[in-house]
C-alpha cells in the first residue's frame, strides 16, 4: 500500500510546476485586467485560480505520499510539506474571496493573493533545496581544487573527493541522505548506508558495494548515479576504481600508491595548467582582426597564440626603423602581448621606455641590439618575464646584478656580452630557478682541422709536375714531406707551388693556432715518360665495365672506389692478359698496375701478375712476377698499386698478365661465386 | 594519375568557389558549415593562393593555430640510409656477448628480411665494435662513436623505441617524409608552407640542403619528389639550395638585364597570365605569378643567406672545419641556422650514406665523423643564441639496422641489414624534454618492449608543438581529406615539457 503511495508520490515532480506557473499567470492576468480596466478579465482570472487551487491540490497529495519515502532531511521535508499545506489552503480560499461579492471580502482580496505568492515561493524553494541540494541555488563560493603537481596530491582529498561532490553528493547530502548514505566526508563514506558498508565485497561478487552499484547497467535501478543524473566518466570510474583496489586510503599521496601507465595518463589530465601564460590567456580579451591587420600594414609581426587563446606575440626582428610610434600602435592590446622580439634591430635604450604598458611580456628578445645596462630600471616592470635574450649585447655584471626582481625569469641568454663568470654566478644565486643558456668553453675546444688540398692538373707526369696545396682557413700553415715520411711542424713548410721531377709521394698537414693540427692527407704523383702506340687487349672485358677498351688502361686516370665511373675494366670470372705496343723501344725497368677491391661487389685484388717482353710483338720472354696471394678476410672497399721492378730491359711490346682468384674465397658469402677484377691503370716506368 | 584528372579536378574546386562566391546559397552554405562547427567552406576548403594574400610571400592556409605552438620552426636533419641505432645509441652488451651465435627465432618471430638477407643460412648476432660511456646528468649511454653529441645529451632527447612499416629505403624515406609509403603525398616542409604560410617575404618556407656521406659516398640517391608538393599546390614544393655557385638554379639574370628591365618584364608577364587566369581559372597560374615573384626577391635574399664569409673562427671551431667545405653535412648545419635566423619554417636537410650493408665498422666511423661534430654545434649553436627554445631540431633516419650480421662477421668487420622494427631518434629544442631517453628495445636490440612511437606519432608530435592538431589539418583531394599522418598517429605527450 505504501509502496502503490510512494509509485503515486513520484508523480509529483509532473504536477508541482503547475500551481506555481497558473498563479503566476493569475496575478498577471489580474494587473494587466485593473491597470486596462478590462472587467471581463475578473472572470478569467477567477477560472484560472480555480485551476491553481486543484493542481495544489494534486500536487499536496502527491507530495505527501512522496515524503513517505525515506532519505530526505526531515526539518526540509517538514518545512516544504506544511508550507505546501499552507500555501494550498490560501489558493482555495484566495479563490472563494475571488467569487465572494461582498466587499469586505474583496477588500482581503490583494493582500491575500501577495500571500499566496509569498508562501508558493517559500514552498518551491523548499522543494528545490531537497531535490538539487541547498546549494544550488545560491553556489557557495566553491574551494576549486587545483592540483598543479598530481604526485603531491592527495588522492582522497584533491582526487576522489571532488568527484564524489560532483556527482553524488546532491542525493548523499545531510538534507537528503538517499539509501541512509552520505557521502560529502570521509567519516560518513566509511559509515556506509542502508545497504551495508560501501568497501566490503558483496558476496558472490568480486567487487566492493560502492564498485558493484557503479558497475551495473544504466537500466538497472540499483546502478548509481541513476538513471537520468549526471553520470561518471570513464576516467572518473577509473579513479575511484584504483582508490578503492589501493585500500581506499583517505590519507595517500598519489605517488604513494602504485599507477600503471594508464592511470598515470588519467591522473596527469587532471592537473592544472597554473602557468603564466595560461592564466593570462584565461584573462586576455579577445584582439579584432582589423586591428592585427592594421599592426601587420605597419610592417610588424604579430601572431596570436591560436584560435581560443588571445595572447599575442609580437616580432620586430631584424627591423632598421622601429619607433615609439610603432610601439605605441601596439599599446592598445598590450595586456594580450607576452612576447616582443627586437633581436638584430635598431632597438636601444631610449626605446625600451616605450614598453612600460607591456607589462604582461613573458619573452623579451634583445640580442643582437643597442642596449645597455641602462635599460636595468625598465626591465623591473616586467614582473612576470620568463626569458630574456640578452645575447650580443653591451650589457654587463651591472645589469644582471639588478635582475633579482624578476624572480620569475627561467632562461636568460647572456652569451658574448660583458658579463663576467662571478656576474653568472651571482645571477644563479640570486634566482635559483633561473637556467643560464650557455655552452661550456670546453665543449668546442678540441676541434681538429681539416687537412689541406694537394692540388694538381693530374697524377701522372712526364717530365715535371706543378703542384699546390690549399687549406680552408687564413692564418694556416702547411708542412709537407715528399719522401713518404710523416709531416710535422718541423718539416717543410708550404710557401709556393712546387715541382716534382720525379715520383713523388707527398704527404702535408695543416696547423692553426687554437686548433688541433690535421690528420696527414698524401696523394702519388707517378712519372711516366714512355709512350705507347697501342694497348691490344687479349681478354675482353664485360660489357658493362668496358671503360675506353685498352686505352683505358694506359690513358693516366685513376678510377675512384665507385667502379661505374669509366675509368675501370672489370672482369668476372677471368684473368686480364694485355699486350702493349710502345711507340719504340724503351728501357723498361718497373711496371705499376692499378686494382680495386671490394668484397662485398664481389670484386677482389688479382692474386698476381707477369711481365713479359718482346722486341716483335710475337716471341715473349717473361722478365718477372708478382705474387699478391689471396686477400685475407674483409669487406672494405679500397684500391692501390702493385709495382713490380726488375731489372732494366730493352722492348718494343709489354705483355702484362694479370692473373684473377676466378672464384670468391671460403670466407666470403657467397663462396665459389664468380669474382671479379677491376684494373685501372697499367704503368711503364 | 593522368593530367587530364587533375585539371578535372581543379574544375571542380574552381566550380565549388566560383559557386560559392557567386550565389546566395553559396553563403547560405557557409552558414550552415559555421553552424555545424565545420570549417568546410571557408577561405576555399583547400585554401587556394590568392592574389590578396599580397606581397607577402606564401600566407597560410590556417587563420590560426589550433592551440599555442611551442617552436616556430623545425630543422630536421634526415639521416638516409638507415642510421645503425647498435653502434650510435642504442646499447646491447648481450649482443656482444653471444657475438656470432644464431639469432634466436623466439626474437626474430617471423619478423620480414630484406632480399638481401632472407638468403643467409644463419643470423649471427653481433655487437657494436664500438664502446659506450656514460654522460650527461641522467648518465645515458652514447658511443665512442658520438663525442660531441654526447657532450650534448642534456639538451636532447633520445628516443629509442621508433618503428616503421617500410623495409626498403625509398617507401621508408617516403613513409617519414610524406606519411605513406607510396609516392604522391606532400612532404612535411610542403604541409606546413601550405597550413603556415612562409615568415619570410623574401625566403622560401620549406629549403632542402644535400649532403653525401663519406661512409659511402655512392649511396643510394633522393629523389626531389621527397620534398615535393604532392598534391598541394606547386608553391609549397621544398625549395633545394646547392653547393654550388648558383645555390638555387636559374635564379640569376642572364648577363645584360637590369633590374628595371627584369622588372618591367615581371610585371608584364604577370597581367599576360592573369589574363590567361581569368579565361581559364587554373589556380597553378597564380602559383606561377607567385613564384616568378618570389624568385625576384631570392636573386638577393639568398646570396645573403648562403655566404658565409662573415661566419668567426669560433663558430667554425664549433661546426668543424668542414663547414668551410660548401655541401658537407657541416656547412649545410651552419646555413640551416642562417636559414633558421631568416625565420624559414621547415629546413630539411638529408644526409647521405648510413645505408652500411657490409664493412659497417669502418664505414659508420667516417659517417659518424660527418655528423657528430655539426649536429651537436647546430643545437649549442641556437641555444646561445636563444633559438632552440622556439625551434625543433630532428636527427634520425628512415629505419634501424638488424642485431644480426650481414655477410662476412670477423672480428674488425660485420655489415647489418635494414631494420624497421626499432631504430633511435633524437629531438632537441621547444617544448621537448631536454636529457631524457624514451622507450626502450628487448636485450637483443631487436623488438620494441616500451613506450613504442610510429612514423604517425613523430609526424603527430611535430605538428603538435608547431601548434597544429594533426587530426583537423587536411587537404581535400580526389574526394577524401588527405593528412599528413594518414588515419593514425598520436601526440607523443611524455616527451613534452
Amino acid at each position: 500500500m505504501i509502496q502503490l503511495g510512494i509509485q503515486i508520490g513520484h508523480l509529483h515532480p509532473l504536477f508541482v510546476h503547475l500551481p506555481i506557473g497558473i498563479i503566476m499567470l493569475a496575478f498577471i492576468l489580474e494587473v494587466y485586467g485593473r491597470i486596462r480596466a478590462k472587467e471581463s478579465f475578473s472572470e478569467v482570472v477567477e477560472f484560472t485560480l480555480l485551476i491553481a487551487g486543484i493542481t495544489a491540490l494534486l500536487s499536496l497529495g502527491t507530495g505527501w505520499l512522496l515524503g513517505e519515502e525515506s532519505g530526505y532531511d526531515e526539518d526540509s521535508l517538514f518545512l516544504h510539506r506544511w508550507m505546501a499545506v499552507a500555501f494550498t489552503t490560501t489558493t482555495v480560499l484566495l479563490y472563494l474571496v475571488k467569487r465572494s461579492k461582498a466587499s469586505w471580502v474583496s477588500k482581503t482580496y490583494i493582500p491575500m493573493f501577495l500571500i499566496v505568492l509569498a508562501l508558493i515561493s517559500l514552498t518551491g524553494h523548499f522543494g528545490g533545496n531537497m531535490t538539487h541540494g541547498e546549494d544550488y541555488l545560491f553556489i557557495k563560493e566553491q574551494q576549486e581544487v587545483v592540483i598543479t603537481n598530481i604526485e603531491e596530491a592527495q588522492v582522497y582529498a584533491q582526487v576522489i573527493q571532488p568527484i564524489l561532490d560532483d556527482k553524488c553528493v546532491s542525493c548523499h547530502n545531510a538534507n537528503k541522505a538517499k539509501g541512509g548514505l552520505l557521502m560529502n566526508n570521509s567519516n560518513e563514506i566509511t559509515k556506509g548506508g542502508d545497504s551495508g558498508n560501501l568497501f566490503d565485497t558483496i558476496s558472490g561478487e568480486e567487487q566492493s558495494l560502492f564498485l558493484a552499484r557503479v558497475h551495473l547497467p544504466l537500466e538497472n535501478e540499483d546502478h548509481m548515479p541513476p538513471k537520468g543524473k549526471v553520470q561518471l566518466t570513464d576516467n572518473e570510474k577509473a579513479l575511484l576504481e584504483w582508490w578503492i583496489e589501493n585500500k581506499n586510503c583517505f590519507e595517500c599521496q598519489v605517488n604513494e600508491l602504485p599507477r600503471e601507465e594508464k592511470m598515470i595518463a588519467i591522473l596527469t589530465s587532471l592537473e592544472k595548467d597554473t602557468s603564466a601564460i595560461a592564466v593570462l590567456a584565461k584573462e586576455a580579451q579577445e584582439v579584432p582582426k582589423e586591428w592585427i591587420q592594421g599592426v601587420r600594414n605597419a610592417g610588424i609581426s604579430i601572431q596570436t597564440l591560436s584560435g581560443k587563446n588571445h595572447l599575442l606575440a609580437v616580432s620586430m626582428a631584424s627591423m632598421d626603423a622601429i619607433t615609439a610610434n610603432k610601439l605605441e600602435l601596439l599599446e592598445e592590446y598590450a595586456p594580450n602581448i607576452i612576447e616582443m622580439d627586437f633581436g638584430f634591430s635598431n632597438f636601444n635604450d631610449e626605446l625600451m621606455s616605450g614598453l612600460s604598458p607591456f607589462k604582461n611580456l613573458l619573452k623579451l628578445k634583445l640580442q643582437h641590439t643597442k642596449v645597455t645596462d641602462a635599460i636595468t630600471k625598465e626591465l623591473k616592470n616586467f614582473e612576470l618575464l620568463e626569458s630574456l635574450n640578452l645575447y650580443g649585447t653591451a650589457v654587463t655584471d651591472k645589469l644582471i646584478l639588478k635582475l633579482k626582481d624578476n624572480k620569475k625569469l627561467q632562461n636568460i641568454y647572456l652569451w658574448k656580452t660583458d658579463v663576467s663568470t662571478d656576474g653568472l654566478a651571482q645571477l644563479q644565486e640570486d634566482i635559483p630557478g633561473i637556467t643560464i643558456q650557455q655552452i661550456g668553453a670546453d665543449v668546442f675546444e678540441a676541434t681538429v682541422l681539416d687537412p689541406p688540398t694537394i692540388i694538381s692538373e693530374a697524377s701522372f707526369f712526364t717530365d715535371s709536375l706543378k703542384i699546390s696545396m690549399e687549406s680552408l682557413f687564413d692564418g694556416t700553415e702547411v708542412y709537407y714531406t715528399l719522401d713518404g715520411t710523416v709531416p710535422t711542424e718541423s718539416s717543410l713548410k708550404y710557401e709556393s707551388d712546387i715541382v716534382l721531377t720525379t715520383t713523388a709521394n707527398v704527404k702535408a698537414i695543416a696547423v692553426k693556432k687554437e686548433w688541433e693540427p690535421s690528420f696527414v692527407t698524401e696523394r702519388t704523383f707517378i712519372k711516366n715518360n714512355i709512350a705507347y702506340a697501342k694497348v691490344n687487349l687479349l681478354s675482353i672485358p664485360n660489357e658493362k665495365y668496358k671503360g675506353q677498351k685498352g686505352k683505358t688502361l694506359m690513358d693516366q686516370k685513376r678510377g675512384s672506389i665507385n667502379f661505374v665511373d669509366g675509368n675501370w675494366l672489370g672482369f668476372e670470372g677471368k684473368h686480364l692478359d694485355a699486350i702493349v705496343e710502345l711507340k719504340e723501344q724503351n728501357s723498361i725497368s718497373k711496371v705499376s698496375i692499378g686494382a680495386l677491391s671490394a668484397p662485398a661487389s664481389w670484386i677482389f685484388y688479382p692474386t698476381s701478375f707477369v711481365v713479359s717482353v718482346s722486341n716483335d710483338g710475337k716471341s715473349f720472354k717473361e722478365i718477372g712476377r708478382k705474387n699478391m696471394g689471396e686477400e685475407v678476410p674483409n669487406a672494405e672497399v679500397k684500391l692501390t698499386f702493385f709495382d713490380l721492378d726488375f731489372t732494366p730491359t730493352k722492348a718494343k711490346y709489354v705483355k702484362v698478365s694479370i692473373k684473377s682468384p676466378l672464384k670468391n674465397p671460403k670466407w666470403h658469402t657467397d663462396p665459389g661465386g664468380k669474382s671479379w677484377i677491376f684494373i685501372d691503370e697499367v704503368v711503364l716506368n | 594519375m593522368s593530367e587530364k584528372k587533375i585539371v578535372e579536378e581543379r574544375s571542380l574546386i574552381l566550380n565549388r568557389r566560383s559557386f560559392l562566391g557567386k550565389t546566395a546559397m553559396g553563403v547560405g552554405g557557409i552558414g550552415l558549415a559555421s553552424l555545424l562547427g565545420t570549417n568546410l567552406f571557408s577561405k576555399g576548403e583547400n585554401g587556394l593562393y590568392t592574389a590578396d594574400s599580397g606581397p607577402a610571400g606564401v600566407k597560410g592556409v590556417l587563420d590560426s593555430l589550433h592551440h599555442p605552438s611551442k617552436i616556430k620552426r623545425v630543422i630536421y636533419l634526415f639521416q638516409s640510409g638507415g642510421p645503425s641505432q647498435l653502434e650510435l645509441f642504442d646499447y646491447k652488451p648481450l649482443l656482444n656477448q653471444r657475438r656470432g651465435e644464431d639469432l634466436p627465432e623466439s626474437i626474430r618471430n617471423g619478423q620480414r628480411l630484406t632480399g638481401m638477407t632472407s638468403g643467409q643460412d644463419n643470423f649471427p648476432l653481433v655487437g657494436s665494435n664500438f664502446g659506450f660511456q656514460r654522460y650527461g646528468q641522467n648518465g645515458t649511454f652514447i658511443s665512442d662513436l658520438l663525442p660531441y653529441t654526447a657532450k650534448m645529451v642534456d639538451d636532447i632527447c633520445i628516443v629509442k623505441s621508433m618503428y616503421t612499416e617500410a623495409i626498403n629505403h625509398d617507401p621508408a624515406v617516403t613513409f617519414f617524409q610524406t606519411g605513406s609509403q607510396q609516392p604522391g603525398r606532400p612532404s612535411i616542409g610542403s604541409w606546413l608552407s601550405y597550413g603556415l604560410g612562409s615568415e619570410n617575404e623574401n625566403l622560401p618556407a620549406f629549403t632542402v640542403l644535400l649532403s653525401r656521406g663519406s661512409g659511402r659516398p655512392n649511396g643510394q640517391p633522393l629523389y626531389t619528389r621527397l620534398w615535393g608538393n604532392g598534391f598541394l599546390h606547386s608553391l609549397h614544393q621544398g625549395v633545394q639550395f646547392r653547393a654550388a655557385k648558383d645555390p638555387v638554379l636559374y635564379l640569376n639574370d642572364p648577363k645584360g638585364t637590369t633590374a628595371d628591365v627584369k622588372r618591367s618584364m615581371l610585371d608584364k608577364l604577370a597581367e599576360l597570365n592573369d589574363q590567361h587566369y581569368q579565361e581559364s581559372n587554373d589556380p597553378e597560374i597564380q602559383s606561377r605569378i607567385a613564384q616568378y615573384e618570389m624568385a625576384y626577391r631570392m636573386q638577393t635574399s639568398v646570396p645573403d643567406v648562403m655566404n658565409t664569409d662573415g661566419e668567426p673562427d669560433y663558430i667554425y671551431k664549433m661546426y668543424g672545419s668542414d663547414a668551410k667545405i660548401p655541401g658537407t653535412f657541416a656547412a649545410n648545419c651552419l646555413l640551416a641556422r642562417r636559414l633558421a635566423e631568416k625565420d624559414v619554417r621547415f629546413i630539411q636537410l638529408y644526409h647521405m650514406g648510413w645505408d652500411q650493408h657490409d664493412n659497417l665498422p669502418g664505414a659508420i666511423q667516417k659517417q659518424a665523423k660527418d655528423v657528430d661534430q655539426a649536429s651537436a654545434a647546430l643545437i649549442a649553436d641556437l641555444k646561445q643564441r636563444g633559438m632552440l627554445e622556439d625551434t625543433l631540431v630532428v636527427w634520425g633516419g628512415e629505419f634501424g639496422r638488424t642485431n644480426y650480421s650481414q655477410g662476412l662477421l670477423t672480428d674488425t668487420t660485420y655489415g647489418r641489414d635494414h631494420h624497421p622494427r626499432c631504430f633511435t631518434m633524437w629531438m632537441a629544442g621547444g617544448g621537448i624534454k631536454p636529457g631524457i631517453v624514451y622507450g626502450e628495445t628487448d636485450e637483443f636490440g631487436y623488438n620494441i618492449v616500451k613506450n613504442p612511437v610510429h612514423v604517425h606519432d613523430f609526424q603527430a608530435t611535430m605538428l603538435h608543438q608547431l601548434g597544429i592538431d594533426h587530426e583537423k589539418f587536411t587537404y581535400k583531394y580526389q574526394g577524401r581529406r588527405f593528412r599528413l599522418t594518414d588515419v593514425e598517429g598520436k601526440v607523443i605527450k611524455d616527451i613534452l615539457t
